[in-house]
């Protein structure tokens, strides 16, 4: 008796057979982490059980509060010491003087009072600013300190387990075995192929994210998953929905202008380096020295180079005045970035701008006609989606190699693309990946990276691409220029993001290229799950050197960012230009810039 | 083996087999009681059910037991709920009121309107979400501002919101809906058997959904499998992974085809959506070491069954019985 069905899934017509694929995952994760030993610690330590849930939220919190805090606690109040000393002495005799000021006045009218205590504020205020303007970096430096901590220790722990994982592959022919993934990270691996097969067009995004809702609320239902994660999800999906970058004309302008800043700003020179005209905002992008480097990044945000408030002002070709803001700053080792908000926001069509930086300084001309930052700006329709993912994965793995220095191989985890190169295989999506996967399979051996089987059985054997042979090749160079260029340029909207290249500043062991983005936060922060992030960079000098480029300093809002991209290997030491090639989900944008550079 | 020569139809509604339930919620500072019962979930305490919406619409206090009944109706096409709802009777859920009370306006980031989380009362077995944890799930329901109700002195003249209302988008929808979901499922285990199976009857043959069901295949593919997997697991003892599960369609009760030997025998089955309303949810999906493929006759506490004792084999005719709570084999069965 056979009732003549297939057992199968029927082929789909559209994006049915990603979606089984994607919700069959979603149950065998569910049941693999409702496998999982249950860890109550709280119960063991005897929280009575209505107490647990708001604990076990806040504990997590606490701890690494804790942790983080207390270290920076003792070193503040080391440092805050003197500090708290030399304010109290300051404001003391102030508030003696006041009180004798105030006392007889006291029964006189308010009139008299309210003169003497504004008075009395203009004393006190500048020296309480006086004190937040040295906290404020004590706390960053503090924080730095951490993340520094925490850069060394995860090196130290790669240092120690990296060498040990070949011998343990040449004895046992596998790599070490992996820790049973805890149920968040199960549920980021799902999240990295429901965010890929989506980014790849085989499942509608919205069917990919009502999958992982579900999965993530059953086991939320189930005290699998910290309620967090559903709250981060909700807030995320809302910010989605600024989706696009704003409509009108964006402008790049080169600036090019060395200023003089405030004594005691802390920063030896300040170039003004590119003035972005956007529809929603106007940034000047500021690029220069610490005047006392420092070994640990030193975040100021913002970095009043100008005074504070800043007397920076600006007039444009028809009359309209403006002022500078600061924005946004910070840096690391002796470098400084930082950017300053022109308000209001300039109109359409203006030609130029004069910039004056501090009263009676001379102003600095802005051109803006005909600007549009570089030359050769090109759009490009790239190859398949799956293809071009594999490729951003590449040059991740690419770039993760020159940033190790060639010193063995980097620490970068494949099974994640694995995990997606096998969803591809089961809905089709692999055929136009299959020359990428070879690739990466390439680079992979090259640089020792651990290859699962899954990927080497999905590859078509491929040579190394000669771009990255070129950027393996010349990763331990220490060559490059030293200074600053404008890099302006605006690059075509591509997948509903907008990206402004708005300064270069180079070493001798790479560069930083800083761009702001428009359009969905999600386009240009971390993606939620350990997918990649649906942009990959590169770029090539014109003396033939090719470059990855790794994303650094990072900040956003819902629907904008500003990037510093770091760029390795280091630029040519005689390239008078750079393209800079962006690959997105949908194609490919390039702009060439000149390298233009300024001390 | 397959079943189109086999009889099939499972005789009365799909709710034959699943008795009433009830369960007591804190409703207005009082205990009320909700019932399940032929299909349908209604407010015991709350008789002029219609007359109080008319009211709520107008602006009147809305109650936590017509909330409930509502989400409760609105989810009853919501595949959602097979998602997030029970795989099998050993698959507790864990509702944690204070931690979901702590995700807090799906993300909106509006501050908390009633203080502490702690404030929440805990959440009885069997008992509803309290109306404070409900605000918290669905903002736009809970929170809204009533004229008059934050009306501050004399001198102020006109109302004033809480917070401002927000335009409900589809992540604000979304939220609602799950925090419906939550409230429902909070209700006990009893009823997320009843919910879940009040979806795959909207879903199957002749329910109000059938119609859609090949656009939704997907998501009845993963709800029948994450269902029938355990099932056939614990039948024959072999790993869920190994089990293949899609809907049947058409005559007959499905299909099972076992493939492979030893460790890496697979099991294929194919049962109709229906299945999980009219036999998994009635607890009935192992009984006496037959995986039951269809209800023949349902006479509660009594039915007639399909069973299959091993893979390859027929289905064979079981009488069954709900004895305190479990399905127990009767002297007799036709075979």
């Amino acid at each position: 008796m056979t009732s003549g069905q297939d057992l199968r899934p029927d082929p789909p017509p559209d994006h049915a057979r990603a979606e089984t694929y994607l919700r069959m995952l979603a149950e065998a994760e569910l049941r693999r982490i409702q496998a999982l030993p249950r860890p109550d610690p709280l119960a063991e330590i005897g929280v009575p059980a209505p107490l647990r849930g708001p604990v076990r939220l806040a504990l997590p919190l606490g701890q690494r509060a804790v942790t983080a805090v207390q270290p920076l606690a003792e070193n503040a109040a080391q440092a805050l010491q003197p500090l708290a000393e030399n304010a109290a002495r300051t404001v003391r005799p102030l508030a003696k003087d006041a009180a004798r000021n105030l006392q007889p006045l006291a029964d006189a009218a308010s009139r008299t009072v309210q003169p003497l205590t504004s008075q009395l504020a203009a004393t006190v205020l500048p020296v309480a600013e006086e004190t937040a303007r040295k906290l404020n970096p004590l706390f960053w430096r503090a924080a730095g300190q951490v993340q520094d901590q925490l850069r060394t220790w995860r090196r130290q722990a790669f240092q120690v387990t990296a060498p040990l994982s070949r011998p343990y592959r040449a004895v046992t022919g596998r790599p070490p075995e992996r820790a049973e993934l805890s149920p968040v990270a199960g549920v980021r691996r799902l999240g990295g192929v429901a965010h890929s097969l989506a980014l790849v067009g085989e499942i509608d995004p919205g069917t990919a994210e009502a999958v992982m809702a579900g999965v993530e609320t059953a086991l939320l239902a189930r005290s699998r998953l910290p309620p967090h994660l559903l709250w981060i999800r909700a807030r995320s999906a809302r910010r989605q929905q600024q989706a696009r970058p704003p409509a009108g004309v964006y402008l790049a302008a080169p600036v090019g202008a060395l200023v003089v800043n405030e004594p005691g700003s802390g920063v030896q020179h300040a170039h003004l380096v590119t003035m972005v005209i956007a529809p929603d905002r106007a940034l000047l992008t500021l690029a220069g020295w610490v005047a006392e480097p420092e070994d640990r990044p030193l975040h100021r945000d913002p970095w009043p180079v100008f005074g504070r408030p800043s007397a920076a002002t600006a007039r444009d070709d028809r009359g309209n005045s403006y002022a500078l803001r600061d924005d946004s700053g910070w840096s690391s080792g002796d470098e400084w970035n930082s950017t300053m908000r022109l308000s209001p926001l300039p109109p359409a069509g203006i030609r130029w701008l004069e910039l004056t930086m501090s009263p009676g300084s001379a102003p600095i001309h802005v051109d803006l006609a005909g600007t549009s930052g570089a030359a050769a700006v090109t759009l490009q329709p790239g190859g398949a989606p799956a293809e071009r993912l594999i490729e951003a994965v590449a040059l991740d793995l690419l770039y993760a190699a020159t940033d190790a220095g060639g010193d063995g191989a980097p620490s970068h985890d494949l099974s994640q693309v694995a995990g997606i190169v096998t969803a591809f295989e089961a809905t089709g999506a692999i055929e136009p990946a299959r020359d990428a996967v070879g690739r990466l399979v390439t680079l992979a051996d090259r640089i020792g990276a651990d290859v699962p089987p899954v990927l080497r059985a999905a590859a078509v054997p491929h040579d190394l691409p000669a771009e990255w042979a070129s950027v393996l090749e010349n990763s331990h160079r220490l060559d490059g220029p030293r200074g600053m260029t404008a890099a302006a340029a605006v690059l075509p909207e591509i997948d509903g993001t907008r990206f402004v290249l708005a300064g270069l500043r180079s070493d001798q062991s790479g560069a930083k290229l800083f761009a702001l983005a428009w359009g969905s936060h999600r386009m240009f922060s971390l993606p939620d799950y350990p997918g990649f992030s649906p942009w990959s960079w590169s770029a090539r000098d014109d003396q033939g050197r090719w470059h990855v480029l790794g994303r650094g300093a990072y900040s956003g809002s819902d629907d904008h960012a500003e990037l510093q991209l770091c760029l390795k290997p280091p630029l040519h030491p005689r390239a008078t230009s750079l393209e800079v090639i962006l690959s997105g989900p949908s194609g490919q944008v390039s702009a060439t810039v000149p390298l233009d550079w300024r001390e | 083996m397959s079943s189109t020569q086999q009889p099939t139809a499972a005789s009365g509604p799909w709710w034959a087999l699943l008795p009433p339930a009830q369960a007591s919620v804190s409703c207005g500072g009082h205990t009320h009681r909700l019932r399940w019962s032929e299909g349908r979930l209604s407010a015991l305490d709350h008789p002029d059910a219609e007359g109080e919406r008319v009211l709520a619409a107008l602006g009147g206090d809305r109650s936590e037991c017509l909330d409930l009944v509502e989400s409760w109706g609105a989810l009853g096409d919501d595949l959602e709920v097979l998602a997030v709802g029970p795989r099998s009777a050993a698959d507790k859920l864990t509702l944690d009121p204070a931690e979901i009370a702590l995700l807090r306006d799906g993300g909106m980031g509006r501050p908390p309107a009633h203080g502490s989380a702690l404030g929440y009362a805990p959440l009885r077995a069997g008992g509803a979400l309290p109306r404070l944890l409900r605000s918290r799930l669905m903002p736009h329901q809970g929170r809204r501002a009533r004229p008059g109700r934050f009306r501050s002195g004399a001198r102020t003249s006109h109302t004033i919101r809480a917070f401002p209302r927000q335009a409900a988008g589809k992540p604000e929808r979304d939220a609602d809906r799950r925090g419906g979901l939550l409230a429902a499922l909070a209700l006990g285990a009893e009823f997320q058997f009843r919910l879940s199976a009040t979806v795959a009857a909207a879903w199957s043959d002749g329910g109000s959904r059938a119609g859609d069901a090949a656009a939704r295949r997907p998501a009845l593919v993963a709800a029948l499998s994450g269902r029938v997997a355990p099932a056939a697991a614990a039948w024959l003892g072999i790993g869920p992974d190994l089990v293949d599960a899609v809907p049947h369609e058409g005559a007959g009760w499905g299909r099972l085809e076992p493939s492979g030997t030893g460790g890496d025998g697979r099991l294929g089955v194919a049962l109709p959506v229906g299945w999980l309303a009219s036999v998994w949810a009635a607890g009935l999906a192992v009984t006496d070491r037959h995986l039951i493929v269809a209800v023949t006759e349902a006479a509660w506490p009594d039915a007639t069954v399909l069973g299959v004792p091993e893979p390859g084999a027929d289905a064979v005719t079981l009488n069954v019985r709900n004895v305190d709570g479990s399905w127990v084999r009767q002297p007799g069965a036709a075979q």
